[in-house]
């Protein structure tokens, strides 16, 4: 299906020119014009209560926070606009340990850098498509973080196909 | 050990970003990323080298404080990560995948614990890689010149390294 994304209003955070640039670029191509745009995470915050966005997309790395202490407090400020908002990561850490800090940041999806604007569609149709609810527990508060999906490769029993009349 | 489990509050978001986005009018996709990848290809080929030569800078002068005094390997070592970090999160953008290599392979040896003095000549092989293909404007694989800077780096990193005893 070819959402329609005009009417979406998204914050893009990021410290380099350059990649706020291209990923406008990006979004512009799939006909996203309300784009706001950070160079850190306190102008981030500022413009999240004013622009409320539909949609978050923020680098990991913006000195002198990062984009993670961003996300963290999206979702546990009582200030804060929308503790739902989803949140696409940018990043170029490809390390797996850095990936899991940003899930259990409460980040929606990860996008690794090189970025491509197939990746960013992509992502962004992700997250149009994601059913996930939230979860709250004593230590986090996001998107649930197990997906669904299934582990398990063999034959399933329960289907009828499956069955077999024992005599 | 009896593990006591969390108590877990499952939260359906009051809004979704769905109901935002129309099943109907979109822009053709295939049409959308082929105008967003040439506007990236007019970037590659006009701004990308000029912007990215103050990282490339940066690397270099924070290897040349490092390598000036090894001792002090530490105090240079955040400098050289943030701009490696900056050149391979952008390189492979613009047509300079190699250029994302080796800033990559750098940015692993700079997060290593147990970076030392020792490690100075692998970095500054990594560096001498990337000013070159930067000035040579290796793009894409970057030809024999390429081939030839990863068989470099690739035996040096075989022989040296954070951890290695060379």
């Amino acid at each position: 299906m070819a959402f329609n994304y005009g009417q979406l209003k998204v914050l893009l955070a990021d410290d380099s020119r350059q990649m706020r640039g291209l990923v406008r670029t990006f979004l512009e191509a799939l006909n996203i014009k309300k784009v706001e745009v950070a160079s850190d995470a306190d102008q981030s915050w500022e413009i999240l209560k004013r622009f409320n966005p539909d949609l978050i997309i923020s680098d990991w790395n913006m000195p002198p926070t990062s984009g993670l202490d961003f996300v963290r407090r999206i979702r546990a400020d009582k200030n804060s606009p929308n503790p739902y908002v989803p949140v696409i990561m940018i990043t170029a850490y490809t390390e797996e340990y850095r990936v899991l800090e940003a899930r259990d940041a409460g980040v929606t999806e990860f996008l690794a850098k090189p970025v491509t604007a197939k990746g960013v569609y992509d992502r962004i149709k992700s997250v149009v498509e994601d059913t996930r609810n939230f979860v709250r527990t004593e230590t986090y508060f996001g998107p649930d973080r197990r997906r669904g999906r299934r582990t398990y490769d063999g034959p399933d029993r329960r289907k009828p196909e499956s069955a077999k009349v024992v005599k | 050990m009896i593990r006591q489990r969390q108590r877990t509050e499952v939260i359906k978001p009051p809004r979704h970003i769905r109901d935002r986005v129309g099943s109907s009018g979109g822009v053709d996709v295939d049409d959308a990323i082929a105008r967003a990848n040439a506007a990236v290809s007019e970037i590659a080929d006009t701004s990308f080298l000029t912007d990215i030569t103050p990282e490339l800078e940066n690397l270099e002068k924070a290897f040349a404080a490092a390598a000036a005094a090894p001792a002090e390997i530490a105090k240079h070592r955040t400098a050289m990560f943030n701009a490696s970090h900056e050149i391979r999160g952008q390189s492979g953008t613009f047509g300079y995948p190699l250029a994302t290599i080796f800033a990559d392979s750098l940015c692993k040896l700079l997060d290593h614990e147990e970076i030392t003095a020792r490690d100075l000549d692998l970095l500054g092989l990594h560096v001498q890689a990337l000013t070159t293909i930067f000035k040579q404007k290796l793009k894409h694989d970057g030809g024999a010149v390429g081939a030839e800077l990863k068989r470099l780096l690739a035996k040096a990193g075989a022989e040296s390294g954070p951890g290695k005893k060379s």
